[in-house]
């Protein structure tokens, strides 16, 4: 009941065009049909751990358009280490990761501690992460497709009772779970939501503003090379243009999610629900034969329909105290 | 003013409004009844939205006109994107279509979304650029891909006299079939002792902006550049337009494979030697025509068979080629590609 | 400039500390171009100074009206496409009509008409101006290459505007423009007070709304000026032509020196911004190398810059 309640208190908006997505593709044949339901979470579980993260980071009143080149560099990374210099695939992946963290400790120090726009740090460290990821190989993609092991993080299923869950969509459902536990019973989840809303206010009650805004700049690079691992074991390919643009899907998501750009407010759900409405809409266009272009434009109203939607809500509410 | 601004976002609203409307509209109503019981068979090329896909999209209309099959033609709206072209594999699965044809942007990338669907009971194949070592069943190319690179070169060798330096611009250096295509050009340029390939080898990304571009930066480097050889489609224009920019027209030779309405004004005033190409829309339309044939029989493609107005195939094991043409200032009129 | 309420009382001491402000600025920008010419053979001929000429109006023009934007604290994602969108509908009407004044009016004023949409949907529906500009991105760009495939050849007079010194001139007439624009006028005065102080520009009278309105039909137009430049040095329309520069326009605004928060911006600086951009992204391939090092050290040339600019805005703060 309390879901329901948040759902219709904050997150009409992506609701509603989550609902209109639905009802505008209900007759198109398997839409319904559990192999576009479940099948289709492997591609859309990377980008909602980037979601995720994103909208912890959105929460501070930032933002961070270098996830996708952290996937990127991470891919790159974990194949150059892996098959250019016989690493095993496992601890290249571990060294990849700690490279994403330290793009993420740029991006938090830089933000946190010098005070930089997050805009412009994160511009940077893109350009960086994509810079190092074709550097490593002049752009030439490695490929993983004798790593089964590897491999199997993205191809396999979970069997739940009564029903057999993509991994992908498993490492998705336990990310927003623990990223809720985070941001709503935890002392740094309410410092995220504090200093979002007021630095400064945040400051003067004694919130350590600097250390809470570095965590979550590193969190969500660690997740957004999590994103750029399950990439490359799905494609079996390491190659510098993983996380192509997940930048702009991520931040799409949280918006449809309808949590707002200038901090203080997150919602996990409604990031979930964004997520789940770009792969209704990717997948109801998809299986109508529409191409990548019309999905792209789609996308682009369905995010304007969200805000507008969010505008009006926010308004009533303003209206409604007022009287 | 304020009049002003009010009509310019009228304007600017009304074009996006009818801009969506106009896609819209053709919301989820293709999967129609019409096209019951035809195979569906459905093209992923590397990217849309370029001459060559638009040559590869007329193939398809003519498919689905004479060969009693729906296809269509899709593919990712930028260009070189691997993980585009993946997730669009997938989704065929979920539309449980007949068979899927690729054009593969990566060799590797696309083999376990193309597992996934043989799994799934879709027939895979490829045109246009191979996935060796998937579980594809056949590969329909318009040329032999390392040899076409060394005929380029060769026609490249002859006009610059054999000797001089040689630049090299590919699409991306992920394709395979550009990779076996710069090969080519580089097997064949060893032969001739006085020709030096110059370094590194140009990535266009597909884009005739950035062929521009690499191109004006590489003749810096090397002003007494004799020869560029192109290996896709933007490359020989690209040069070309860098060619007039530079002063050098004409005095740099250019070969490529390209497509005869991209290349032509280049080749009339001379600045762009020749080109070598397959026809894309007979390639994509005998690809149509031999999936066709091995769902509905199984029947894998022979060689010497006729295809009607395109000429015999010559098979060499999984690989099917339709013959090409060679294009010159002469007969470049005669192509309407 | 913060806290200057529609910025009423600027006198001279502002102006001559944007130049200061410019001096390291074209100090880098010179030392760049010494260290290319003495290490880089062709680098500082006559060629390919046009092409980096061409380059940098490019990205300097659709720069001048991402300065306006920024400065009042926003940003305009769609310029790359608004670019192509626009010089699909002229390059349509070349195709048809052959003429070259008409179709380049039509490019214009179809670009100023397609930000005055990005202007609709910040000031009317206020959505945010990163999600309006980024959907934006998408409608523009699709609308341009379902347009338009590749039109080449075009009009022999129109291809002036893509040789060295007539790009280079499109690009001056916008700078002196935007120089103007931004620090001689009241509109200029009223784009630095809403991005300095929004509440106290308004309290001063200034109709802020319509002010932001105006930046982005701006962005708009300059990015329609750009794709003459860039359409007639290409000698082709393409609908994804330059897809991804929007990035390129972000970082030579911000290593120019306009704060992405607003309040705070040059147009001088964007243009040194993108000279150094052109420079390098040149220099790197002529010296042979790798051109994928251009993006890696664009980023740190980014954070460098913003970050020696931070430390500079502190030690001001505590003096």
């Amino acid at each position: 009941m309390r879901l329901v309640r948040e759902i219709a208190k904050y997150r009409l908006g992506a609701v509603a065009v989550l609902i209109a997505v639905t009802i505008w593709f209900a007759r198109t044949p398997h839409f319904f049909e559990a192999e576009t339901l479940f099948g289709l979470t492997r591609q859309y579980a990377e980008i909602g751990i980037v979601a995720v993260g994103m909208t912890l980071v959105i929460a501070t009143g930032g933002i961070d358009i270098s996830v996708g080149g952290t996937a990127g560099m991470v891919s790159m990374l974990l194949g150059f280490l892996a098959v250019g210099h016989g690493w095993n695939i496992w601890a290249a992946l571990g060294a990849a990761m700690i490279c994403a963290l330290g793009i993420g400790a740029v991006n938090g120090f830089a933000i946190a501690r010098l005070g930089m726009e997050p805009v412009l740090v994160t511009l940077a460290t893109m350009s960086l992460t994509r810079g190092i990821a074709y550097v490593l190989t002049q752009g030439t993609s490695l490929s993983l497709y004798s790593y089964d092991s590897f491999r199997a993080i993205s191809s396999t299923d979970v069997a739940l009772p009564g029903v057999s869950v993509p991994t992908p969509a498993i490492i998705l459902l336990v990310t927003v779970a623990v990223a809720y536990v985070l941001l709503r019973q935890t002392v740094f989840g309410r410092q995220i939501l504090a200093l979002g809303q007021s630095e400064a206010a945040a400051k003067l009650a004694g919130i350590p503003v600097t250390r809470a805004k570095f965590q979550t700049y590193l969190l969500l690079s660690l997740l957004a090379g999590l994103a750029g691992a399950l990439i490359s074991s799905r494609s079996a390919t390491a190659f510098a243009d993983a996380g192509r643009n997940y930048e702009f899907e991520a931040i799409t998501a949280v918006v449809l999610g309808g949590t707002s750009l200038s901090g203080g407010e997150g919602s996990l759900i409604g990031t979930l629900i964004g997520v789940a409405t770009m792969a209704a809409l990717r997948n109801g266009l998809a299986l109508t034969g529409q191409s990548d272009l019309v999905r792209t434009q789609m996308l682009a109203v369905a995010l304007i329909a969200a805000v507008v939607i969010d505008n009006a809500r926010k308004k009533l509410i303003r209206g409604g105290s007022n009287t | 003013m304020k009049s002003l601004l009010k009509v310019l976002v009228a304007v600017a609203a009304g074009v996006s409004l009818t801009g969506c409307a106009q896609h819209q509209s053709t919301g989820p109503v293709s999967s129609g009844s019409a096209d019951a019981g035809k195979p569906h068979i459905v093209f992923i090329f590397k990217v849309m939205g370029i001459s060559y896909s638009d040559s590869l999209q007329q193939g398809v209309d003519r498919a689905n006109k004479e060969l009693g099959v729906n296809a269509e033609l899709i593919g990712p709206s930028t260009g070189n994107d691997i993980q585009g072209q993946i997730n669009l594999i997938e989704q065929q699965i979920a539309r449980k279509v007949d068979a899927v044809v690729i054009s593969a942007n990566d060799a590797d990338s696309v083999k376990p979304a193309m597992d996934k669907a043989t799994a799934a009971g879709i027939k895979v194949y490829t045109w246009d650029s191979d996935s060796p070592g998937s579980k594809r069943l056949f590969y329909v190319a318009g040329c032999d891909d390392v040899q076409i690179g060394r005929d380029v070169a060769a026609r490249l060798a002859e006009d610059i006299g054999e000797k001089g330096k040689v630049g090299i611009m590919t699409g991306t250096l992920t394709a395979n079939n550009l990779r076996l295509h710069v090969q080519g050009v580089r097997e064949e340029l060893k032969k001739h002792p006085q020709i030096t390939v110059v370094e590194p080898l140009l990535a266009c990304n597909d884009q005739k902006d950035q062929a521009v571009n690499k191109a004006i930066s590489l003749l810096q480097a090397h002003p007494d550049l004799a020869g560029m050889a192109g290996v896709c489609s933007p490359a020989a224009p690209g040069t070309a337009e860098a060619l007039i920019q530079a002063g050098k027209a004409g005095k740099v030779k250019v070969w490529g494979i390209s497509l005869p309405s991209e290349v032509k004004p280049y080749l009339k005033k001379g600045i762009v030697q020749g080109a070598i190409l397959w026809n894309p829309a007979d390639l994509t339309y005998a690809a149509a025509m031999l999936v066709r044939d091995n769902l509905k029989t199984g029947a894998m493609p022979k060689d010497g068979q006729e295809i009607p107005g395109i000429g015999k195939l010559s098979v060499k094991g999984e690989q099917v080629l339709i013959p090409g043409a060679v294009i010159t200032r002469e007969n470049v009129d005669r192509f309407d590609f | 400039m913060k806290g200057n309420p529609a910025g009423a009382s600027s006198t001279s001491s502002p102006h001559r500390r944007a130049v200061l402000r410019e001096l390291p600025l074209l100090l880098l920008l010179a030392a760049l171009a010494a260290f290319f010419s003495l290490r880089v053979h062709g680098f500082s001929n006559a060629v390919n100074i046009g092409s980096i000429g061409r380059d940098t109006a490019i990205i300097g023009a659709m720069g001048i009206g991402m300065t306006f934007v920024v400065i009042t604290g926003g940003i305009d994602l769609s310029c790359a496409s608004i670019l192509a969108l626009s010089s699909s509908f002229m390059a349509i009407l070349m195709q048809r009509t052959g003429g070259i004044v008409f179709p380049v009016a039509v490019a214009l004023a179809s670009s100023v008409a397609l930000g005055a949409g990005n202007a609709f949907l910040v000031t009317v529906l206020e959505a945010p101006p990163i999600v309006a500009t980024l959907a934006t991105l998408s409608l523009y760009r699709v609308q341009a290459i379902q347009t338009v495939t590749l039109i080449s050849d075009l009009p022999a007079g129109f291809r002036a505007l893509g040789t060295g010194v007539g790009s280079f001139g499109l690009f001056a007439l916008a700078l002196a423009a935007g120089l103007a624009g931004l620090s001689r006028s009241s509109f200029g005065r009223h784009v630095l007070a809403v991005g300095g102080n929004l509440q106290a520009a308004r309290l001063a009278g200034v109709r802020v709304k319509r002010t932001i309105g105006w930046t982005y039909a701006i962005s708009g137009l300059c990015a329609g000026l750009a794709g003459l430049i860039a359409s007639a040095m290409l000698n082709s329309v393409q609908g994804n032509m330059l897809m991804g520069y929007e990035l390129d326009v972000i970082a030579a605004v911000v290593i120019g020196g306009t704060s992405i928060t607003g309040g705070r911006g040059s147009v001088l600086g964007t243009a040194a911004g993108a000279a150094i951009m052109a420079v390098l992204r040149n220099g790197l391939i002529v010296a042979g190398l790798d051109v994928y090092w251009y993006q890696a050290i664009i980023g740190v040339a980014i954070l460098v810059v913003g970050g020696a600019d931070k430390l500079a805005a502190r030690r001001m703060e505590a003096a």
